[in-house]
């Protein structure tokens, strides 16, 4: 496969033009950052922008995507260009992205399904992260359990990623023992904690808790964008007899069924709509996830600071973005300093 | 029917709207951090009308997170390679890309700013900000905000009418640190580097505009340091050593002798020790640590000794007093970015500390302070420049541009927080809340007049200009009138005589407690009432305000932020504080 890399930098070099984000987060942060390759499944909207963050940052990556690149998707692809359309989106976009930062490596990787654990565990191989952006992916449910339990096993920290024109859902599983520091204060007030331990459920299990219980306190129910993903891939799931076409009557049909078995409800205004969007996510959308997403995958892979325990929703309409826990297990309590009461008061 | 690679961007706002969007006249200021994202949303999302403006050249500590940029662009206008690298997104864009200052050019009067629908804020300092907030207020267009430091960061709307204007809420100040502190009685590292970037000046630059310059022509002695720092630069490239090793043992020895003598720090806490001559001296002459062959990476990243910071400061001014740099000498300014510059400055801050038990820091930490760089990463401003467009389409879908009705920005428009960790009970990373109402204290945006506290007597006019009007309040051109009389008109030449008088005694009866003043600047269309109180200067914290004027209202009245962001410079990305929470 071909691979886009200059010559080695010198660490003076890569000191420049790493500058600004080492006075935040540091060397030994950014040695862990240029050490690690993250793993793409589906360039679509939202790993477009992850992918422009983590190689800026330092991350090298590897990108898969098994479909080829159509008009629409310039809207919010922009490694890709009028000229690549018909061309696998992996091949049209990788010299871009290598662009973007010289002292990264950039590569395309596989774009096979994986039907069992063993290729599963072969995709993942090599990998310190990998960011599943699920509308733009073949794989099924099982398929993301499959490559989420590889990740388990070889330690890569794992993202699933649903964006849509209403927001966004996603899914991280750092693992059973996720190690990090947490850090407070500025400059030369900066206090360190002691080392802290998070764990991480499974996407399997995340996955499989009832609907209901994920939301925060005096949420009357979960989050809007967190039942959309969820009716999303029950909706994409569903046996193919059933599959006509997405027409709106369907979806919305589908989706009252789904919530009212689960004793839940959306206004049909928002099923209607979300119909139409669902599949069109606007560059500016993913961007905004892109962006908090990234961060969590610098806190993830630098051990600084708690990363989001385990979803993150963001509501396009409302512009909230609010961190949620989908586990089978209770919550830990967190440790006391674990999440500074206030982490950005000065 | 719009093109399919609008497919996304249709499918949420509809046919009508998007069309809407597509010919939206957008002007966005500032083409950094936060531009380069906002531009390549806006581009993907369909707004083909676009206006960018930026003064700033690309450098290299942009490219970890301004990604419209290479290393083959350093040195390039920002706005022009952000315009070419946009067209290649989407071919459809019309974008002017202006190389200038949004401040400055008279090409950006308030009709020019009439001509766009909606208006974005992409840029790193309070002054351009506030600026533009004037601008947009003037020319009633909706201004869409955004800031970001490190991994903090905000967006929110601002409408003449509806909502706060940038100013309604104070601002941090600039820090100015009184001269003695610099001079006789550093307390903390940005001091030494202050100082280090006034022995620059004396060295190098204009030296009779450093605070450490003797005026020959004053009274009483000069200080012991100013023949010996004066000769440095008359000196030849081979006697450097010798005269920079002169020079340091007069500041960092003699001089500190001198003062404990005279009982300067009898009433310390802290008493300097003098550093020791020879070591200066024979330091000087020694191998400097930016020459070392095979240096590790983080070189800059360790202390300098003592000698070895000598020995920098030779090097550097063997550098400058060069045959090919000698026409330079007497115009250097320090610059962070400016290698020689830079080592120099971390070199005497590290002996500056030295001399008064302060803890010396690294070249990296000295270029940290010194060039007040504010952290800045990619994710931060790829979130709030997201958010922008958000609100961008929120506005057009909502009616509040671009249609018959007006919706209030009141009703619709939100102040979103960007946050490092879930925060509130909603465990919320981006956080929305309503946008504040006009503050009725707010003289730009609600015209309230602005109490001045300063001392009438000892205040020139002159200084009322330069220090409060322009330098607090953000005037531009100010005409200050008193009743029918006028005081300052810069196309009067007639009444450029006033301005070496002290407030009292102008004419017509004076500027003296409580008289009220009507100060207008047709460049930013605003005209406010000035209230003058007396205030003696001696009654002034010379400390903590060594300009001697309260603001008492607005946001001019914020108490300067002293970290070690000091506001001193603003010539870095994202200088904007970011909120620090939730005002609700």
């Amino acid at each position: 496969m071909a691979t886009f890399t200059s010559t080695k930098p010198s660490e003076e070099e890569t000191n420049k033009v790493y500058d600004r984000q080492i006075r935040l987060w540091g060397a030994d942060a950014q040695r862990r950052i240029q050490a690690s390759r993250v793993l793409f499944l589906g360039l679509g909207p939202a790993n477009v922008e992850l992918c422009k963050n983590l190689v800026l940052a330092g991350f090298s990556a590897t990108v898969a995507d098994h479909r080829k690149v159509d008009a629409a998707s310039l809207g919010y692809n922009f490694f890709a260009d009028a000229e690549s359309i018909g061309k696998g989106v992996g091949e049209a976009s990788v010299e871009n992205i290598a662009e973007l930062n010289p002292f990264a490596d950039v590569k395309i990787g596989s774009t096979s399904s994986c039907s069992d654990a063993a290729t599963a565990e072969k995709l993942v191989e090599g990998h310190g992260v990998v960011i599943v952006d699920v509308p733009c992916t073949r794989g099924s449910e099982e398929e993301r359990k499959l490559i989420n339990e590889a990740c388990r096993k070889s330690g890569a920290k794992f993202l699933a990623v649903r964006c849509s024109g209403d927001g966004a859902a996603a899914f991280l599983d750092l693992g059973a023992e996720h190690t990090y520091v947490v850090e407070t204060g500025e400059g030369a007030k900066k206090t360190t904690s002691a080392p802290q331990k998070a764990s991480y459920c499974s996407y399997a299990d995340a996955v499989g808790v009832a609907w209901d219980s994920v939301k925060n306190k005096k949420m009357a129910q979960p989050p809007t964008p967190f039942l959309l993903d969820r009716l999303d891939a029950l909706f994409a799931d569903r046996p193919t007899s059933k599959k006509r076409s997405r027409d709106e009557g369907d979806f919305v049909a589908f989706a009252r069924r789904e919530l009212a078995a689960r004793s839940l409800g959306l206004d049909d205004t928002i099923l209607a709509r979300h119909a139409r969007v669902a599949g069109k996510c606007p560059a500016h959308i993913a961007a905004v996830v892109g962006g908090v997403l990234g961060q969590e995958v610098v806190k993830a892979v630098s051990g600084r600071g708690a990363p989001t325990n385990n979803v993150f929703a963001f509501d396009a309409a409302t512009g909230s973005g609010t961190a949620l826990f989908a586990s089978p297990v209770e919550r830990a309590a967190a440790p006391k300093a674990a999440v500074p009461v206030d982490a950005i008061e000065l | 029917m719009a093109q399919p690679r609008y497919d996304h961007s249709v499918a949420g706002l509809g046919e009508a709207n998007f069309e809407k969007l597509r010919t939206c006249k957008v002007l966005v200021v500032g083409a950094g951090g936060i531009g380069c994202e906002l531009l390549k949303n806006l581009v993907l999302v369909g707004c083909e009308k676009l206006t960018v403006v930026d003064l700033d050249t690309i450098d290299v500590s942009n490219l970890n997170r301004q990604f419209l940029f290479r290393k083959k662009h350093v040195g390039k206008s920002k706005a022009e390679v952000a315009g070419e690298a946009i067209k290649r997104f989407n071919p459809n864009v019309e974008v002017e890309a202006i190389h200038g200052n949004i401040i400055t050019n008279p090409l950006f009067k308030v009709d020019w700013f009439r001509g766009f629908d909606a208006v974005i804020n992409a840029l790193d300092n309070v002054d351009a900000r506030r600026h533009v907030n004037r601008m947009c207020l003037a020319a009633d267009k909706p201004l869409i905000e955004a800031g970001t430091t490190g991994f903090l960061g905000q967006v929110f709307c601002i409408r003449k009418g509806e909502t706060a204007c940038y100013e309604c809420f104070p601002k941090p100040q600039r820090v100015v640190y009184p001269i003695c502190t610099i001079r006789s009685t550093p307390s903390q590292p940005v001091h030494c580097v202050v100082w280090a970037k006034e022995l620059f000046k004396l060295l190098f630059g204009d030296a009779s505009a450093s605070m450490l310059f003797d005026d020959p022509a004053a009274e009483g002695e000069p200080s012991s340091f100013a023949s010996a720092c004066a000769a440095v630069r008359t000196t030849s490239v081979d006697g450097a050593s010798k005269a920079v090793g002169a020079a340091l043992a007069a500041l960092c020895d003699a001089e500190v002798k001198a003062q404990l003598a005279l009982g300067t720090y009898k009433t310390a806490k802290k008493v300097p020790t003098p550093l020791s001559s020879p070591e200066l001296t024979d330091g000087a002459a020694s191998q400097p640590p930016s020459t070392i062959t095979n240096r590790p990476a983080d070189w800059d990243r360790a202390v300098w000794t003592a000698p070895q910071c000598s020995a920098e400061i030779a090097e550097v001014a063997r550098e400058l007093l060069s045959n090919d740099m000698k026409e330079r000498l007497g115009s250097w300014e320090f610059d962070k970015d400016d290698e020689a510059s830079m080592r120099f400055v971390a070199a005497a801050a590290n002996l500056r500390c030295r001399v008064f038990h302060i803890d010396p820091l690294s070249l990296y930490e000295a270029k940290g302070v010194a060039g007040n760089i504010v952290p800045a990463i990619a994710t931060t401003n790829a979130v709030v420049a997201g958010l922008q467009v958000l609100e961008l389409l929120r506005l057009v879908e909502q009616k509040c541009i671009l249609s018959e009705e007006r919706t209030s920005l009141a009703e619709v428009g939100r102040y979103t927080y960007c946050q490092r960790f879930p925060t509130g009970r909603k465990c919320e990373l981006l956080q929305p809340v309503a946008l504040e109402g006009p503050q009725p204290t707010c003289y730009v945006c609600r015209n309230a007049t602005i109490p001045v506290a300063l001392d009438t007597n000892e205040t020139t006019l002159q200084t009322f200009v330069d220090v409060v009007l322009k330098k607090k309040l953000g005037f531009i051109d100010p005409a200050v009138d008193k009743g029918n009389s006028g005081l300052v008109d810069s196309e009067d030449e007639g009444l450029a005589r006033n301005l070496p008088l002290t407030l009292a005694k102008l004419p017509a009866g004076g500027v003296v407690n409580g008289t009220l003043l009507c100060v207008n600047d047709f460049q930013i269309d605003l005209e406010v009432n000035v209230e003058v109180r007396h205030k003696a200067n001696k009654d002034f914290d010379e400390k903590a305000n060594p300009e001697r004027v309260d603001i008492l209202t607005g946001a001019a009245a914020a108490p300067a932020v002293a970290t070690h962001h000091d506001f001193i410079s603003q010539n870095d990305e994202n200088s904007e504080p970011a909120a620090k929470k939730a005002r609700h």
